[in-house]
């Protein structure tokens, strides 16, 4: 039993360029049952979609993509993306605020502000006030500053040709040349135990996309789940996967990895309803399902 | 089969809370057009305006993203004459009380917390009455899932809209009084304050039409119906996702460089009410509303409108014409590649009835009350 779902793409608050309700309206009109925001690292738009969901009648999850890192500092090094989804109870109440992802998602916040704020710093007088009249910038708290796909628009729309400055420079921002290890200089083995010390369920995110084959396999050994269809597998690609979530036994998901910057890739085939059982810590009947 | 019944007071009613023509129940009904207009119970009094709880909790809109937000026993409304109790969760008033400092687990601490919640009920004039309580004992076994619900009280006759005023207190600070205004908490409208002026609402319940009145009952003769259709409803009509908003193609960037995103055009819908009294019928154009009191805050519209029905109207039907434009607005893309139609087109895309069964002159049909 399968429920159709979209369980990872990107909203504005990390490099989406959909509102939180722009996206789930989106969901919505598709007939999805059971749909996640997994924006990067922060979970700000979790709180205005899962509102918007529940108007809809969808089960929202909430969800962040967890930057990690193979090889950090060292050669071959490249990101590694771990999905955490946590059970939708955790809306109830204040819960999801005490989770140690989302606080770590305000720090995520802050630190881009400073890093966006260091670069505008290095620009010449005229473009920094073209970009940033009045430093107005510099007084939006962490949580309205513009993220990262909003802050490129910013640029190329201020100044075409500060684009490839503002991209080099934010690279940093993740890298193990960058101020930021203590956030990403993880490995997916230390994402996936935050995340099950949280409470959420860890799902490797797209793995055809890593270059260290090896490597990847066993992190996906580790992992409680896969995400096997999505539009960056191709579809014999995302069958590999899913053969051997099942060899394994272990859950998987279907999604987008939507960022809203190319025409929708319908996910060909829903969630199996066991995935979604576990992440939510709960058994749905059939008719729950069919009426979410 | 649905039952219809009549009922003591001689007014039809339904599962739903329409009267159904005989075509959808597949039988006859029990009353016909002389008995419908009986005298009104329900325009005078909600007549099931069940149980409900204000919980403090996120909400769209709120000036500090927390708000009360009702559930209900009978639907997503607050009506005049439901008994309402208020859940305050420990969590949001240590946030308040202390915003710099780090909630504690200790639960025998978080429990010297309490707080007044002055609930403002808001009538058509503009006047108000008020009705505060105080929190009670505290339920949850961790500091984070710590509840305490207050007394309940009624909705009072006339209200439409309710406000909040909270003051929290600390047992353990005895200095500490957090005083919340209402410009902190969204007002909630609520249903039934208007009698006998009601509300017939066109929506959709999941993927299915619905048709509701929300006071309960039929229109009532010589009052005014106000009528609201919902923004999914004309999108499930016209059946939206099968139309095809792709208007051009831009150049844009993304975190690796330039990229071509396609440009969607918007759905904007216009919504007429053919209002059938006793056979006579005339348009009513409904006008698009984006903070309507029938819908929550965020991204949705309402079209609405309203009909004043004469005293001696027995009997109302209602379709609807549902046209949807697709609105061309390259505005927001500096950098189009290439443009399917003109910057500014509005062009038809979608123009059908919604009417009872689809089929013509098959109208929603309504008895009325006597007031």
């Amino acid at each position: 039993m399968y429920v159709q779902t979209d369980l990872h793409g990107h909203t504005l608050h990390s490099d989406g360029r959909a509102t939180p309700e722009e996206y789930v309206e989106f969901r919505r009109q598709l007939g999805m049952k059971a749909i996640a925001v997994a924006d990067h690292d922060l979970m700000a738009a979790v709180r205005p979609a899962a509102a918007a969901a529940a108007r809809a009648g969808m089960l929202f999850i909430p969800a962040m993509e967890v930057t990690a890192h193979l090889h950090y500092g060292a050669s071959g090094e490249e990101q590694f993306h771990v999905l955490a989804y946590y059970p939708h109870a955790v809306l109830e109440g204040f819960q999801l605020e005490q989770k140690f992802l989302y606080k770590r998602g305000l720090k995520v916040q802050e630190r881009w502000k400073e890093l966006v704020l260091e670069w505008l710093s290095g620009l010449a007088a005229e473009d920094r006030e073209l970009l940033d009249p009045a430093g107005e910038l510099s007084k939006k708290p962490a949580p309205t500053f513009p993220a990262l796909q909003s802050m490129i628009l910013l640029v190329v729309e201020k100044k075409r040709e500060l684009f490839e400055s503002f991209r080099d420079f934010h690279q940093r921002f993740w890298h193990s040349s960058g101020p930021n290890k203590d956030l990403f200089g993880w490995t997916p083995e230390e994402a996936i135990a935050a995340i099950r010390a949280d409470g959420a369920v860890d799902v490797i995110a797209h793995p055809t996309r890593y270059r260290d084959k090896e490597r990847t396999a066993k992190v996906i050994d580790e992992a409680k789940g896969i995400e096997v269809y999505t539009s960056r597998h191709k579809a014999e690609v995302a069958e590999s996967f899913r053969a051997l979530a099942e060899a394994k036994g272990k859950h998987w998901t279907s999604s987008s990895d939507d960022h809203q910057n190319a025409k929708y890739a319908m996910p060909p085939c829903g969630t199996p309803v066991r995935t979604l059982e576990r992440i939510c810590k709960q058994t749905f009947k059939l008719e729950s399902i069919l009426t979410i | 089969m649905i039952k219809v019944r009549v009922s003591r007071a001689g007014l039809v009613t339904a599962s739903g809370l329409f009267a159904l023509s005989a075509s959808m129940t597949g039988c006859a009904a029990e009353a016909d057009e002389s008995e419908g207009t009986t005298e009104s119970e329900s325009g005078l009094t909600v007549q099931n305006p069940g149980t409900g709880v204000f919980e403090l909790t996120w909400a769209y809109g709120a000036p500090s993203g927390y708000s009360f937000t009702a559930t209900n026993s009978v639907d997503e409304y607050v009506r005049v004459g439901e008994s309402m109790t208020f859940k305050i969760p420990a969590s949001y008033l240590w946030q308040r009380a202390y915003p710099n400092d780090p909630m504690p687990s200790d639960v025998v601490r978080m429990k010297k917390l309490s707080a007044k919640v002055k609930a403002v009920f808001v009538k058509a004039s503009g006047a108000t009455s008020t009705k505060t309580l105080a929190t009670g004992a505290w339920q949850g076994g961790q500091a984070w899932e710590l509840w305490a619900p207050t007394a309940s009280f009624t909705v009072p006759k006339g209200t439409v809209g309710v406000r909040f005023e909270l003051v929290i207190a600390d047992a353990q600070v005895p200095a500490t009084s957090v005083s919340l205004g209402q410009a902190e908490f969204l007002e909630v409208p609520v249903v039934g304050g208007k009698l006998p002026a009601k509300t017939a609402l066109f929506d959709t319940d999941y993927g299915k039409l619905r048709q509701r009145v929300l006071e309960g009952g039929s229109p009532v003769a010589g009052a005014s119906l106000a009528i609201g259709y919902t923004d999914w409803r004309a999108a499930t009509v016209v059946d939206s996702m099968k139309i095809d908003r792709h208007i051009g193609t831009a150049t844009s960037f993304g975190r690796f460089g330039a990229v071509e995103v396609p440009v969607y055009g918007e759905l904007e819908y216009e919504i007429t009410a053919s209002a059938g009294v006793d056979g006579a019928f005339q348009d009513v154009s409904l006008a698009a509303n984006a903070k309507s009191r029938l819908m929550p805050p965020a991204g949705r519209t309402a079209y609405e409108g309203s009909l004043a029905l004469p005293k001696a109207a027995k009997k109302l039907e209602l379709a609807f014409h549902v046209k949807a434009y697709l609105v061309v607005d390259y505005s927001r893309y500096p950098n189009m590649k290439w443009q399917k139609y003109a910057q500014g087109q509005r062009i038809l895309v979608a123009d059908r009835w919604d009417n009872e069964n689809g089929q013509a002159f098959d109208n929603y049909d309504l008895v009325t009350e006597k007031r």
